[in-house]
């Protein structure tokens, strides 16, 4: 997937550990065609997909997850009535060479998507 | 794990039948069993899946074929009551544990199992895998949108 | 097993799941403030009680039990059916 067709960063800050992405989202990703025919809403996994993504923007380096242990979905985003969305992000490197992963989605509404989660180097 | 047979579904049911996702993100393409309590579906993993990054599904598509299966088990029910699919959301994701990902040409089996349903939410384990090893393990929470 | 050791069973697995202290864990509590539940999560309380006891329960009925009291009362109900 193309993800730079999936979302862009306005905006990346840090602050107190805590690393905060303003993103918008684009309607015309090629997702849109099939969730939903007629009735665009962003994929749950596409948003955490958004996360891992953020996520190699911390860390300097090519992510993926070994284990999610609880990913909440909280409210429903779509590209025409939510597209900008923020993720926060606190990252805590460990012995083994994971990554443990904190995020959460959210706008000034709402949260939308609470991740727990491992990751490791890709390559 | 066990293999259904495809004699043991009580009739040929269109996998978008059971799930609104269509093309380019409909990530299951066989719907070997499906019943109120479990299924098994497939997916022909290609490089021109649009989760399909380097040379691997990602973890995004193992989650996103869970999904569906899972969303597919919870569209028989309409199904059988001779009503449109409804739009099954996934509500929460949890114990996810990633073990191999698929590659282009292998072919992935989903296996849901339901295990519970309260307030309006139910509550699946899911297990995916090739023929060579297991993929990925998840329990899932799926609700309705009535 | 009787109603004591149901109860003491329930509240070990509760404390755990949830990630709630044990103490604060009473007959008299109310079960959704006490391990914060919402109407996504109650479910794991039913698959919880499901697969420690090895009985079938409904969603509707355990949503509708306020009181660990009341819970213990439900599932002893359950297991003895």
């Amino acid at each position: 997937m193309n993800w730079e067709e999936y979302f862009h960063i306005d905006r990346y800050t840090e602050e107190d550990g805590t690393h905060i992405f303003d993103v918008t989202l684009d309607p015309a990703c090629d997702v849109y065609r099939g969730h939903f025919p007629g009735k665009p809403i962003s994929p749950g996994v596409c948003n955490i997909g958004l996360i891992l993504r953020c996520a190699e923007k911390v860390t300097g380096s090519h992510l993926r997850f070994t284990s999610i242990k609880q990913c909440r979905l909280t409210g429903l985003v779509t590209p025409s009535d939510t597209p900008h969305l923020t993720v926060e992000i606190q990252t805590n490197r460990t012995d083994g060479g994971t990554t443990s992963l904190r995020a959460v989605i959210r706008d000034s509404e709402k949260s939308y998507m609470d991740l727990k989660g491992e990751l490791e180097d890709a390559d | 794990m066990t293999s259904f047979s495809e004699k043991s579904m009580p009739e040929r049911i269109d996998i978008n039948d059971l799930i609104p996702q269509r093309e380019p993100v409909q990530m299951i393409d066989t719907l070997y069993e499906a019943t109120t309590e479990e299924a098994h579906t497939g997916l022909s993993v290609s490089r021109d899946n649009i989760f399909y990054e380097g040379d691997r599904l990602s973890e995004m598509g193992l989650i996103e074929n869970m999904a569906q299966s899972a969303a597919a088990t919870a569209g028989v029910k309409n199904h059988l009551l001779g009503i449109p699919p409804s739009l099954g959301y996934i509500g929460e994701i949890k114990k996810c544990i990633f073990h191999s990902f698929p590659t282009d040409g292998e072919h992935l089996h989903t296996y849901v199992r339901y295990v519970s349903e309260a307030a309006g939410v139910i509550l699946y384990d899911i297990e995916s895998r090739t023929d060579r090893a297991s993929c990925a393990e998840c329990r899932m929470k799926v609700f309705i949108d009535e | 097993m009787n109603k004591q050791e149901l109860s003491a069973k329930i509240n070990e697995v509760l404390a755990e799941e949830f990630e709630v202290d044990i103490e604060t864990i009473t007959p008299e509590a109310d079960i959704k403030k006490t391990l914060d539940l919402d109407s996504l999560s109650l479910v794991d309380l039913v698959a919880l009680i499901e697969d420690t006891f090895d009985v079938k329960i409904d969603g509707q009925d355990v949503s509708k039990i306020q009181s660990f009291d009341s819970l213990y009362d439900f599932v002893l109900g359950k297991i003895n059916a």
